[in-house]
């Protein structure tokens, strides 16, 4: 059974500002779902609903099968990390802790033993009675946690909690988040719109777009088996490559057709392209998902317009009929400037429906 | 580069000096003015420091007491007065340097100088001479400081109630002509109390609150609730959401949240705008003449004193008196003086 359920959110600000749209979520007990997409696409929105500091317009949100949906923030037993931490800095840190637990009407023994205990797993120790002014960011972000923690939640909702570090402390705070959940066993929402933080984080990975959400996944699925374009292209740097190419059917094969190349796509997916014969969709392909071949080896010849070097691989932008493309090689080839090689497609390609953007399989 | 940064410095440092003299000078001036006697109030040229002692020549002339006083200026003794009445001399004694002397001690100092011999003494002035004098010439002072205190601690009250919830009102909450209603509180501010007191005077009679000091903070408080409006609407608005919204999640109602978050962290603001308030009441005579002159606030009482009296040394020590309150006021509060522009927020 699902834990947290979110059936027909949807939140309209203002009478006109849809920001979210009729969204279905089903968490399970114990599960990290990471929150992902552009700026405005209503991650906040969604956590702030669950939380209740914002009303839903409509639909229903059921924790434990329970709707949860009219209830005030406080009796929700759900904490948030928010994005400014939001550390109370006339408190210190002990009291920021205590604070929730003092509202519950636990004893002093039991607040003391419950805050130390948090403090402890939060590394936050010698802090305790410390003010949070004068705590460094990460510090801050870390009394942010022990106090969400605290509380034992039945959900803990994180919105952006990292974005505020630098690149270093993040990914540090990233594994001590991701322990804390583990140790803890805690049904987690996690809000980003880093994905190197979401795939490395997430148990399911929801990604939103304009209040609604484009798919839910593992991190792999994300990834390698995206439902629209537009995960295709959110997902993955550099971003998935699109190429406008005719669906040709010709006898036996289903052919695919471009200005600069064509090829006959995989077995699987023939059958469902077939019923675009003749018409124009969107083939979508991962960087990596090319082969670098020499002058007339490939499917097509291009050259080289910029090479920008990764260490573990390298970014080699190509032209393909006056449009920048680019393509992951890890190869040892010696690549120069204005080279021009070969370019090979391989099989591991998306399609997807030019109007509706929606994967074909 | 360096040459501009000295520039600079320089400019700042004569700007602070500048601005240090402008408030110090005029504070020094009356405070020493305050403890002049009446003979050095029109010495001229003025001496910057009152005196603490006075030497004095008496001799024996003519059946009569001369009584000589060492001037600075001229470096010798002046004659001052010549009568044979102790008392003439103990009166003239205190009024113009005030030093106070009994008729007994008098005699016994000057009749020595009887056997033709010069007496010199050096006398001690009262300082406090024009303090004393202040309190004996207005009958009621203690009843006016307190009703100088009561009408303050109402304005604080009423003011700062009334005006922090329309400033959190207006901080927090998503109304209709909210850049109008901020600008309008100003507006308020513009109409002199003046106006606004004789009109509020018809009310308080009927209300039966003239001439008390409720009655009077009411009407101190009309344009003190806009101010404090306006003031704490910015310190609320510089208080971030999220430490509110944080304690909501965290089991608190919007009660608890907002007496145990938003008013600890508005606190220091809010004792700054009590300070407006408190000197609007303190200092105001105007208003207090108009609403209720037959029980005076201190400094209706100061102002109507000066007005008999016409002793500017009496008038300094008035506003001597009048100020020392609200210095002490101000230093109790001045750690959140200072907190007041530090981060709220963050
Ligand atoms: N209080 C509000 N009043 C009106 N519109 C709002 C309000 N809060 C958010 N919005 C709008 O709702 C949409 C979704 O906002 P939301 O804050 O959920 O985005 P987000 O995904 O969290 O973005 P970000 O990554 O920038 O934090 C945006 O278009 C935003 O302008
Ligand atoms: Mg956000």
């Amino acid at each position: 059974m699902e834990y947290l359920k979110l059936t027909n959110l949807t939140k309209i600000y203002l009478k006109k500002i849809i920001a979210v749209n009729n969204m279905d979520l089903s968490i399970h007990k114990g599960e990290f779902l990471v929150l992902l997409g552009p700026s405005g696409c209503g991650k906040t929105t969604t956590m702030r609903l669950i939380a209740g500091l914002e009303a839903a317009t409509e639909g229903d949100i059921l924790l434990e099968g329970k709707s949860i949906t009219g209830l005030a923030p406080k009796d929700r037993d759900v904490s948030m990390i928010f994005q400014s931490y939001a550390v109370w800095p006339h408190m210190t840190v002990y009291q920021n802790i205590a604070y929730a637990l003092k509202l519950k009407r636990m004893s002093k023994k039991d607040i003391d033993i419950r805050v130390k205990e948090t403090a402890k797993m939060a590394d936050i120790t010698e802090y305790l009675d410390r003010n949070p002014t004068n705590l460094s960011g990460g510090q801050r972000q870390r009394v942010a946690v022990a106090r969400a923690m605290a509380v034992k939640p039945k959900l803990f909702l994180m919105d952006e909690p990292l974005s505020n570090l630098d690149a270093k402390l993040r990914v540090a705070m990233r594994t001590d988040l991701k322990k804390a959940h583990e140790l803890l066993g805690s049904t987690t929402i996690f809000v980003t719109h880093d994905q190197s933080e979401a795939m490395s984080l997430a148990d399911r990975i929801v990604v939103m777009n304009m209040g609604v959400i484009e798919q839910i996944g593992t991190p792999n699925e994300i990834y390698h088996d995206c439902e629209t374009m537009f995960v295709a292209n959110f997902i993955g740097a550099p971003p998935t490559n699109f190429f406008d190419v005719e669906i040709a059917v010709s006898n036996d094969n289903v052919m695919v057709k471009h200005g600069m190349f064509e090829f006959a796509v995989a077995k699987e997916i023939e059958a469902s392209l077939r019923k675009y014969a003749g018409k124009i969709v969107v083939l979508g392909v991962r960087p990596e998902n090319f082969d670098i071949l020499p002058v007339g080896k490939g499917l097509l010849d291009s050259k080289i317009e910029f090479i920008e070097p990764q260490g573990s691989h390298t970014v080699v932008v190509i032209d393909i009929m006056g449009k920048h493309h680019k393509i992951i090689s890890t190869g040892t080839f010696e690549l120069k400037v204005g080279q021009e090689i070969g370019i090979d497609i391989n099989q591991n390609n998306f399609f997807f429906d030019k109007e509706s953007g929606k994967r074909i399989r | 580069m360096n040459t501009k940064k000295l520039i600079t410095r320089t400019l700042f440092l004569l700007f602070l000096v500048t601005m240090l003299i402008a408030i110090l000078v005029p504070f020094f001036a009356f405070l020493a003015t305050s403890l002049y006697s009446s003979s050095e109030v029109y010495q001229y040229p003025r001496t910057m420091m009152p005196r603490f002692t006075y030497d004095m020549k008496i001799t024996w002339e003519d059946d009569m007491y001369q009584l000589s006083v060492y001037e600075d200026d001229i470096e010798d003794y002046e004659l001052k007065i010549y009568t044979n009445s102790p008392e003439k001399l103990r009166i003239y004694l205190k009024k113009q340097y005030s030093v106070q002397l009994t008729d007994e001690e008098i005699v016994a100092d000057f009749s020595k100088s009887k056997d033709g011999t010069a007496v010199y003494m050096q006398y001690k002035k009262d300082l406090l001479y024009n303090f004393k004098t202040f309190f004996t010439i207005t009958s009621n002072a203690d009843k006016a400081i307190m009703n100088s205190i009561i009408a303050a601690g109402w304005t604080i009250l009423i003011s700062l109630s009334i005006g922090s919830m329309a400033g959190y009102t207006i901080a927090r909450y998503r109304i209709k002509w909210k850049k109008q209603i901020n600008l309008s509180l100003l507006i308020v501010r513009m109409f002199p109390m003046v106006a606004v007191s004789i009109p509020m005077l018809v009310y308080l009679i009927r209300m039966g609150l003239n001439g008390t000091m409720f009655g009077l903070a009411i009407v101190y408080s009309v344009g003190n609730i806009a101010l404090t409006a306006w003031i704490t609407n910015s310190i609320f608005q510089g208080i971030s959401v999220e430490l509110e919204e944080a304690s909501l999640v965290f089991g608190a109602n919007k009660i608890q949240t907002f007496f145990k978050i938003t008013l600890p962290l508005a606190f220091p603001g809010l004792v700054a705008c009590s300070m407006y308030a408190f000197l609007a009441a303190w200092n105001d005579s105007i208003v207090a003449l108009i609403l209720s002159n037959s029980n005076p606030t201190l400094s209706l009482l100061i102002y109507k004193a000066i007005g008999m009296s016409g002793d500017i040394q009496l008038a300094a020590a008035g506003a001597v008196i009048l100020v020392t309150p609200s210095l002490i006021f101000t230093f109790i509060i001045k750690n959140y003086i200072n907190q007041l522009w530090g981060d709220v927020k963050f």
